[in-house]
């Protein structure tokens, strides 16, 4: 097995060096070179010092001489990365060394506010360089009378005193808030006529700066009062879509800061522009606006919870307009599935599930606005910079390369544990992919459209929000689409850091081993997911849409009327109606049982499935007699196997029970049945196949094949159902003692014991020269000195940083379940590319599966196969195998036609085709493939450390309880290695091949 | 008249590391030969044109040749490399970004070769786009882009999107947002280039029409040389980034300056565009019957082919020469 997995880089330097013109080696030489030192070094090892190492991989021995051998000593790299905690250094009180962990350490010690302190500027040197600044802008705005040095003269001021200059007065902070927001008032008005992106600029970093330090005031300055204060700003919108999901928000009134600060700024605002515009519309809104401000000064404000009669229907709403009835109808059902299925709260006023998919609907709601907003601005800043780009794409490619953890222990240091910290977390995870996007999108616009900008006569400000932003609306849709994705996999995992909602839950749950709850919320998620995903994906789809002249304007409004009436409507309901408002206790369902039933039987009963009476049965006969009468009206198959479906379903969770019938006799028929089905299905489908190719009538044929087709997807639908008939019968009667679970356990104690854990032992003994030098000539081979130091590089680092046989036990996982995801993958996806017909349903089924947070995948795996090894295995096979089947479809696909033409026409039957043109000319794209299963494995291996912790895994979830941010980012960065030494590898390969065969130019 | 709308000077564009200080190394004039060899691409090498009010001039080459690119530095959407350009004899290259905007606003319009619409706003506010970053107030411009709209013949489509109409729709669009400020001079970036054969013809008539009322200053670009010589007051002919010969389609043909120029023209319909007068000899006695000399010989060509003896040519009632059979074969059929 071993020598099988290890020859899979082979093959790519063997392909790449088919006819490289500078090396005259042949492909069995390099081979030679690459392997054999590789090899002899493994061998070496494994003779001489392997039994230093114990069964988990831990380094014992203590003849120094031979570890350089193994890995890079500790005695070299203490200095650096000498976490706490770790082999051999293990000690009760933490107390990190090495100047990684020291240096973050400042951030959470004594000594760093003892460093900030002297920031603290009511005294000394500090305090005479402010007020020399501040006499010389002054001094300098009065003179030239230019605003510029006004607003510094400004700016100054309001820095100094956010540092405390001004302590010394001891004035009380509270007037001087006013004070300072009606002179950024005046200098944003200012700005507004002048209108030069300068003012904008400078008006902003001065009210951010002020506003900051009124905040921060309280304390000394310093970095990390910084960064709490910048966090306590997401409080305010997180509490606001809170309160209104869940509970209400309030009581305040105006003195409550940011609420003072909205309302000048309102007031301020709609006033200005009433006068300048000399609108009463404007005048009148100023005046309200004023006058609810008074009136919050008697009487505290409350803003109720939204009704969830209403949310559903706002969701509805939204869904409507954005991809009709369709998209309503699944956005009503996420609304409803998240109302009425989880287990009541145990206690009044406890959090309903409810109550949690709120708490995290709103953190989505929070974080993608600013994720999109912030990732945007620095991609467009990145696209207008070449410099910027040049900079930001390497970090932008190593972050992307982070496993999800390496985000949330720095915040967690900055920030606090909180929910907030969780927030920030996502958001940041959010940042890249939407400033990519933003990149390609700007970077693609064409460039007829940028120069008819340019001669309509735009200015640069112009050009930006008439031309270019509305031109790459595209893009940026699509930005947002991911950022809502991004945000929903994080929010989910932040809650290592204090996550409140769903990701809480489940957490606690998974430790706690509660499968059947886990799967639920698991679920909850799932189907919030899918539900963002496609509203952000339908927005990207919308058209600006036109209007006949003089339509009415409930014809041009339709989605605002809507709106308008849901809301109106569902409060009043919920005035009237208690169960409207909130969803009463005796409405909640679970459906853990039946998960739980699935993974232990006979753990729990799922008593509210047993289906033997009331309205379950009702319903059931009403849906098998619907689909059998449509079946006999229609003379489908497909309404026979909806019927046969229905019914088989009705039967295996016990519907007919209450006919007294064994089993037994049952099982035969259905069997029978399915069988003849089956026979029936291949018997059409081989009969019209001979027709076809008999009387070589191509239209025929066509129709032939595409009803052949159409026999094969039912036949195929078919069997699935009579298999999973099949399994609920075994799984759920209990005169079949075979139990399923007891086969896939059976399994994996073979799996483990003769292939993964001897593997993982040899993967534990490779010595790291031997893995450098290995990476290093594979990739001189492919693409010359870059790529060979790039590889290596990353591969040495690893074991600079010390996490040798950690990350040798993910790579081991990693080479074990990428290999069996394209041994999976590759051979669906040429299935899937031979017809349209076959491609589309696949798509569709990709893009479903792309949707799951990749935790999901946990589930089905602990389901099968308990926490265990290959329970993480199976979880990074079925998560790496979607972009597996995905490359290979495009790869296929992307053939040139005129190519696939020329072989048919040489005589070559498919078989020759895919084998001798389709396969080779698709390998390229199919290795990208191969690059995107290890990112996303090497990602699920990390999150599986959610179940069990191996490795790397271990080692940046055993980091969360020291807040051991070192130990936490160096693994992030060592995991992120072992992810971007084979992307080097893989895609230089790729871009050479691809360049060697035409693909690309 | 005299002073030239929009003229060039000697225009340069290189592509590469460090043009400007290459141009100069190499005393302003490299050769083809020493460009491609410093490893820069030329794109346009010493163009000078000058363009009169009123006039239209095309700039006519294969693609690759420059003209794009000359274009877009008499706008300056492209920064030339080195060179002088005048515009309503100011120094355009001076011109600060304000002042460049403004003469943008005010003085220019463009068209473009794949119509490049805002997909995004309707029709109406495509065509109002110029005046909207002008500021002019919503009224005004949605009342002169509804008269553009009726001027390029796409009345009540104002509130449709891009997507909604054909190519030729959608290059009266991009046509009618040009024409929306009034420009003095029209640039014209091969814009009939991506529709079918038919609309072209079509929209070639609708642009003379448009030109007969409106008189604009004009450069036009173009790779079809039929094209050329049915809009063109002169002709620029572009190769390699240099302009080979400037002249009516008339000189172009009658008398090529190069081989190129030659080949280019060779195959073009000879009797749609000499004149009589051109071909004729001297005046000759045993010559019976008159034919205009103003008029295209395609026209007279029955009456001088049939006819056994010269014809008298005849302008402005006197005469002036006369030709025979023998010389307008000989003539449109030499370059065969």
């Amino acid at each position: 097995m071993t020598d099988q997995t290890t020859s899979e880089p082979l093959d790519t330097s063997d392909a790449a060096s088919a006819d490289g013109p500078a090396k005259q080696l042949s492909s069995r030489q390099k081979a030679t070179i690459a392997f054999g030192p590789f090899l002899i070094l493994w061998f070496a090892w494994w003779r001489l010092g392997s039994h230093n190492i114990t069964r988990t991989g831990k380094y014992e021995g203590e003849s120094a001489a031979l570890e350089w051998l193994y890995r890079v000593p500790r005695t070299w790299t203490v200095d650096w990365f000498n976490f706490a905690g770790r082999d051999g250094f293990a000690s009760v009180s933490y107390k990190a060394t090495g100047w990684v962990n020291t240096w973050f350490d400042h951030l959470r010690y004594e000594e760093f506010f003892q460093f900030t302190v002297a920031w603290h500027l009511s005294k000394g040197p500090w305090l005479l360089v402010l007020l020399a600044c501040l006499g010389a802008a002054g001094w300098m705005a009065w003179r030239t009378r230019s605003n510029r040095w006004l607003m510094t003269t400004v700016a100054v001021a309001w820095m100094g005193w956010s540092f405390d200059l001004l302590d010394f007065l001891h004035v009380p902070t509270t007037p001087w808030v006013y004070v300072f927001l009606v002179v950024g008032i005046a200098s944003a008005a200012r700005t507004l006529q002048n209108r030069t992106f300068g003012w904008t600029a400078t008006t902003a970093t001065v009210a951010t700066f002020g506003w900051l330090a009124l905040q921060t005031n309280e304390e000394s300055f310093n970095v990390k009062a910084f960064f709490r204060q910048v966090a306590r700003w997401l409080e305010f919108p997180l509490d606001v879509t809170e309160g209104l999901l869940i509970s209400g928000y309030g009581p305040w009134h105006l003195p409550d800061m940011p609420w003072l600060f909205i309302f000048v700024l309102l007031v301020g605002g709609a006033g200005w522009l009433a006068w300048q515009r000399r609108s009463t519309p404007l005048a009148v809104t100023t005046l309200l606006l004023g006058w609810m401000a008074v009136v919050s000064l008697y009487e505290p404000w409350h803003i109720p919870a939204l009704p969830w009669i209403v949310i559903a229907g706002l969701f509805g709403v939204v869904g409507w307009k954005l991809g009709g009835w369709r998209l309503a109808l699944l956005s009503v059902g996420f609304i409803l599935y998240a109302a009425f299925v989880g287990e009541p709260a145990e206690q009044a006023g406890a959090e309903t599930r409810w109550d949690k998919t709120m708490i995290t609907l709103s953190a989505v709601l929070v974080a993608v606005p600013i994720a999109a907003m912030l990732g945007g601005v620095i991609g467009l800043v990145a696209a207008k910079r070449r410099r910027v780009e040049q900079f930001l794409i390497p970090i932008m490619n190593l972050t992307q390369a982070f496993p999800h953890f390496t985000f949330l222990i720095p915040i967690g240091v900055f920030i606090g544990l909180s929910h907030k910290a969780g927030v920030i977390a996502t958001i940041a995870y959010a940042i890249p992919p939407m400033a990519r996007v933003t990149i390609l999108g700007i970077q693609g616009i064409s460039s007829e459209i940028i120069e008819a900008g340019i001669m309509g006569g735009c200015t640069r400000r112009q050009m930006l929000w008439k031309v270019e932003l509305p031109a790459a609306r595209h893009s940026l849709l699509v930005g947002i689409n991911q950022v809502v994705m991004e945000c929903l996999a994080m929010v989910v995992i932040a809650s290592f850091v204090g996550t409140a909602g769903l990701g809480q839950d489940l957490l606690f749950r998974l430790t706690g081993l509660h499968i059947g709850a886990g799967t639920e919320i698991g679920l909850a998620i799932v189907v919030m997911a899918i539900t963002l995903d496609r509203l952000s994906q339908a927005l990207g789809r919308l058209q600006p849409t036109r209007h006949a002249e003089g339509a009415p304007f409930w014809k041009r409004h339709p989605y605002l009327l809507a709106t308008g009436a849901v809301v109106v409507g569902g409060l009043l309901l919920a005035q009237a109606w208690d169960a409207a408002f909130r969803v009463p206790n005796s409405w909640m369902r679970g459906h853990e049982g039946v998960w739980e039933f699935l993974v232990d039987k006979g753990k729990s009963d799922v008593a509210w499935w047993h289906l033997s009476g009331g309205r379950w049965l009702v319903l059931f006969l009403a849906a098998i007699a619907v689909a059998g009468w449509r079946a006999w009206d229609t003379r489908r198959y497909r309404w026979l196997f909806a019927a046969t479906a229905v019914t088989l379903v009705g039967w295996s969770v016990d519907l007919f029970d209450f006919l007294h019938l064994s089993t037994k006799p049952w099982i035969y028929v259905f069997v029978v049945a399915g069988v003849a089905a089956l026979a029936y299905g291949s018997s059409v489908r081989t009969r019209l196949l001979t027709q076809a190719s008999e009387e070589d009538n191509s239209d025929l044929a066509a129709t032939a094949q595409a009803q052949q087709s159409l026999r094969f997807t039912w036949t195929a639908a078919m069997t699935v159902i009579v298999a999973l008939g099949w399994v609920t019968l075994r799984t759920i009667d209990e005169s079949f003692t075979v139990n399923l679970r007891d086969h896939t356990i059976t399994f994996r104690d073979a799996l483990e014991s003769w292939v993964l854990l001897p593997m993982r032992d040899a993967y534990l003994t490779i010595p790291w020269l031997g893995l450098v030098l290995l990476f290093g000539v594979v990739g001189y081979f492919i693409n010359g000195r870059r790529p060979a130091l790039m590889a290596a590089g990353m591969v040495a680092f690893i074991s600079l940083a010390g996490f040798w046989w950690q990350a040798m036990w993910n790579f081991y996982q990693l080479t074990f379940a990428v290999l069996l995801a394209i041994v999976f993958g590759v051979p669906f996806g040429i299935w899937a590319a031979t017809t349209a017909r076959r491609n589309t349903a696949v798509q569709v089924f990709l893009d479903f599966f792309q949707t799951f947070p990749s935790f999901v995948y946990l589930f089905p795996a602990i389901m099968f196969f308990d926490v265990s090894e290959t329970a993480i295995i199976v979880a990074v096979v079925l998560s790496a195998s979607v972009p597996a089947i995905r490359y290979t479809i495009f790869g296929i696909q992307n053939v040139p036609a005129p190519l696939v033409e020329a072989s048919t026409m040489a005589g070559c039957t498919r078989r020759q085709t895919l084998w001798k043109v389709k396969l080779p000319m698709a390998v390229p794209e199919i290795m990208l493939g191969v690059n995107q299963t290890i990112m996303f494995g090497l990602f699920m291996v990390m999150i599986a450390g959610l179940i069990k912790t191996t490795g790397l895994a271990r080692e940046l979830i055993e980091a969360q309880p020291n807040i051991d941010s070192g130990r936490a980012i160096v693994a992030g960065i060592a995991v992120a290695c072992i992810g971007m030494a084979s992307d080097v590898l893989i895609s230089e390969w790729a871009d050479k091949r691809k360049r060697q065969l035409g693909l690309i130019s | 008249m005299n002073q030239p709308k929009l003229s060039c000077r000697n225009v340069w564009k290189l592509y590469g590391p460090d043009p400007e200080k290459f141009l100069a190394s190499h005393d302003g004039e490299p050769d083809l030969a020493t460009i491609k060899e410093g490893g820069y691409i030329p794109a346009v090498r010493n163009a000078s044109l000058e363009i009169h009010e009123g006039e239209l001039v095309v700039l006519m080459g294969l693609s690759g040749s420059g003209k794009s690119t000359l274009v877009r530095c008499m706008s300056r959407l492209i920064e030339p490399t080195a060179g002088e350009i005048e515009f309503d004899g100011e120094d355009l290259r001076a011109a600060s970004e304000r002042e460049l905007v403004e003469l943008r606003r005010h003085k220019m319009g463009m068209v473009f070769q794949h119509f490049a619409l805002f997909p995004h706003r309707t029709v109406l506010e495509n065509v109002a786009f110029p005046l909207e970053v002008q500021g002019v107030d919503v009224a005004t411009r949605n009342a002169r882009a509804l008269e553009i709209i009726d001027l390029v013949g796409l009345h009540g489509r104002g509130n449709y999107y891009p997507r909604e109409l054909s190519g030729g729709q959608q290059q009266r669009v991009g046509i009618g947002r040009s024409l929306a400020v009034e420009p003095d001079v029209w640039f014209l970036d091969e814009p009939f280039s991506a529709l079918d054969a038919l609309i072209r013809r079509d929209m070639q008539d609708e642009f003379l029409r448009l030109q007969s009322t409106l008189q604009k200053t004009i450069v036009f670009i173009t790779h079809d040389f039929d094209e050329a010589i049915r809009l063109a007051d002169r002709i620029a002919i572009m190769r390699d980034g240099v302009i080979d010969q400037l002249g009516t389609a008339e000189e172009l043909i009658t008398n090529p300056g190069s081989d190129y120029v030659a080949a280019f023209t060779k195959n073009v319909s000879r009797a749609k565009l000499l004149r009589v007068h051109t071909l004729m000899g001297p005046p000759s006695d045993d010559a019976v019957g008159e034919v205009d000399g103003h008029i295209f010989v395609a026209s007279a060509a029955s009456q001088i082919l049939s006819s056994t003896v010269p014809l008298r040519v005849v302008e402005d009632g006197e005469v002036v020469g006369s030709i025979t059979a023998a010389q307008v074969t000989e003539a449109l059929f030499e370059a065969e």
